[in-house]
């Protein structure tokens, strides 16, 4: 336990984390091209999940879409003040 | 030797003893309890038990296959998990709702018949109320009644169903209701269902009652009510197409509600109507990957739901406060706490080795071998939703994020070993998914850990984080209250109110009540009068004129009796001439 909350109270390995986190998306969506258009190891169900990384694009598509439609469209339209029944 | 012992009469009959014991003894004898009601389905060989005659209709309490199995085998292990999270509990309340609540949604589980099931259907929601109720909040409270009454109309629209299916087969089975498809007993006893597995727009009981529950309570909570739904909608409704969009909406729609939601719990909340959503659609497909997936995925959410919600309870036991912007940096100080909410949280947005990717997986290839491209981009979308506002939102907001400065530790041991027990069934799983595979209903032929199948799903979270990176400003969490469908019946009960309150009132006491003066009382005092007047001048004199009569005709008596001689002899001699009178007369005729 102790070694973990140095690690996350510490900037120095919080910039590390960071850069890993970049590293990371950038492997896996090659990884993604490599298994399924390259060496062709999956098997797909429709026309668009074989297309080049599909799982980290339509993942951030997804993010997008969900942020956008909570927060930018029906936040402004469904939220009120916590005492709005009483 | 008994044939068969219902686990769920068990427990309901269990709860009986709990007034009785205290301290160590109570503690020992609530898991051991539902130990013990695991064991027994464990134990369980399939077939029909516990039939009885009823009204001429057979009842069957014990219906054991392969499907009513597993979730009863789920059902009881979540019991235990939760009891030992709950040991710390005074309140026996509590542990008395949670045994009548665990034990009727098997007794739902085991109903063979539409009758059973719906007995242990209202009790269900009749006994789970109590652990909102037992929170003691004016807050909990209302929460708990408008729990009750959208419940209770859930409950009437079944019964109804149920009343309408009698009529029609003159039989009480309760099997697969395809052959009713567009009737209204299909609908009315569909709508029952989905009620409870909190289909939109039939959802909002849900996110209204959990987060007002106490802590221990929303763990049991979070397990049974949907999950039993779930189990009655595979039995009656597996292949409903209906099912499958309402489903896909459905995991969407639980989604966005909780990317927008502060309250931890009540996120966590309608993270029970996003994942419910995909068995739902799962059973609307109906083959049998599709209706294995769902089952899975009942199986390994209850377990993951559990933990979140016991973690998210734990933090409010803590610190006070499960909202989102009054809590941060609790990663010092609970550091196991949010190990096993983080275990929680990849599990139920399906991360590899953990048990909700090897649940969910099959549901959305179910979708997939179907060629349903809408089922399969709503389910991914909602996938990626739940990694979204659970492991990055919730989870950063909570632990890490600003330091909100809370001086808190670690929750009670028994609620940090459930966590940990939790945490184990969730791992297990995702590393040994033939463990689960094996108890499903269809024999399950299926291998999650494919190249592409792994590597989608971390393409789908590492790109997931990049859309929360970018937008981490906004969503922020703001207090606040989001409307839900609840807004509908709550703020018609107040206009309702309202209605009562002033013009109903005002009515009553202008019109009516001067009405009721000039028509009711005139006419009741004008009657009493008459009544009154016959009284007076009839029935009282009878008794007087009947005494006056006795009074006399004792005076007449009185006299003939004198006791003197004189008035005998003169009597006597009054008779000699009589007689001898009436001699004569006859004689001369």
């Amino acid at each position: 336990m102790k070694a973990l909350q140095k690690l996350l109270g510490n900037p120095r390995s919080l910039r590390m984390l960071k850069r890993g986190f970049g590293a990371g998306v950038v492997i896996v969506a090659l990884l993604e091209v490599l298994v399924v258009n390259v060496l062709h190891l999956g098997h797909g169900y429709f026309w668009f999940d074989g297309l080049p990384a599909f799982g980290s694009l339509y993942g951030f598509l997804s993010s997008v879409i969900i942020i956008v439609v909570a927060k930018f469209i029906l936040y402004p339209l469904v939220s009120r003040k916590e005492e709005h029944y009483d | 030797m008994i044939e068969w012992l219902h686990p769920g009469l068990l427990l309901i009959g269990g709860a009986a003893a709990v007034p009785f014991l205290k301290g160590r003894a109570l503690q020992a004898y609530l898991p051991l309890l539902a130990a013990v009601a695991l064991l027994d389905c464990i134990l369980m060989t399939p077939g029909m038990f516990g039939k009885a005659q009823f009204l001429g209709y057979q009842l069957t309490f014990g219906r054991v296959d392969r499907l009513s199995l597993v979730f009863a085998y789920v059902f009881t292990l979540a019991g235990v998990i939760g009891f030992i999270y709950a040991l710390h509990v005074k309140d026996r309340l509590q542990h008395i709702a949670a045994l009548i609540y665990l034990g009727s949604a098997l007794g739902v589980t085991f109903a063979g018949d539409y009758v059973v099931l719906f007995i242990f259907w209202e009790l269900m929601a009749f006994s789970s109320v109590f652990l909102v109720w037992a929170n003691r909040t004016p807050e909990s409270v209302s929460a708990g009644f408008r729990y009750l009454l959208v419940h209770v109309f859930g409950g009437l629209c079944l019964l109804g169903g149920i009343m309408l299916y009698i009529g029609q087969t003159g039989s009480i089975s309760f099997d697969s209701m395809h052959a009713f498809a567009g009737s209204t007993t299909f609908a009315l006893i569909l709508i029952g269902f989905i009620l409870n597995a909190a289909v939109p727009p039939l959802n909002a009981w849900l996110p209204d009652a959990y987060p007002a529950a106490t802590v221990t309570g929303a763990v049991f909570m979070s397990a049974y009510t949907t999950k039993s739904a779930v189990y009655v909608l595979i039995r009656g409704f597996a292949g409903t197409e209906a099912l499958m969009w309402l489903g896909a909406v459905m995991a969407v729609y639980g989604v966005i509600y909780a990317t927008m939601e502060n309250n931890g719990r009540r996120l966590l909340a309608y993270h029970i109507v996003s994942q419910v959503g995909f068995m739902v659609c799962g059973i609307g497909i109906g083959t049998e990957m599709a209706v294995n997936g769902a089952t899975a995925h009942a199986f390994a959410h209850i377990i993951y739901k559990g933990l979140l919600f016991m973690g998210a309870g734990a933090v409010l036991y803590m610190a006070g406060t499960v909202k989102l912007s009054e809590l941060g940096g609790l990663y010092k100080t609970m550091p196991l706490t949010m190990i096993f909410f983080l275990i929680g949280g990849l599990s139920i947005a399906g991360a590899p080795l953990m048990s909700g990717f090897v649940s969910k997986s099959m549901t959305i290839s179910g979708a997939g071998e179907q060629q349903n491209s809408f089922a399969f981009l709503m389910l991914t979308l909602a996938s990626s939703g739940t990694f979204l506002s659970i492991v990055l939102k919730m989870t950063y907001y909570m632990f890490f994020g600003r330091d909100a400065g809370l001086q808190v530790t670690e929750p009670p041991r028994n609620m940090l070993a459930a966590m940990g027990l939790a945490s184990f069934i969730c791992i297990f799983i995702g590393v040994f998914p033939q463990s689960l595979y094996a108890l499903l209903p269809y024999p399950a032929d299926y291998a999650p850990y494919t190249a592409q199948h792994v590597l989608d799903s971390l393409g789908l979270f590492f790109f997931t984080t990049l859309g929360f990176m970018l937008f981490m400003k906004k969503l922020a969490p703001k207090p606040g209250l989001n409307l839900d469908t609840d807004w509908f019946y709550r703020r018609l009960a107040h206009a309702f109110m309202g209605i009562v309150r002033k013009p109903v009132a005002n009515f009553e006491y202008r019109v009516v009540g001067e009405a009721y003066d000039y028509l009711i009382r005139a006419a009741v005092l004008f009657v009493s009068r008459v009544v009154n007047h016959f009284e007076t001048e009839a029935v009282q004199p009878a008794p007087q004129s009947l005494a006056a009569g006795t009074n006399s005709l004792g005076n007449v008596l009185r006299r003939l009796q004198t006791g003197s001689v004189h008035d005998y002899a003169f009597i006597m001699a009054v008779g000699m001439a009589a007689l001898a009178l009436s001699y004569v007369i006859w004689w001369a005729q």
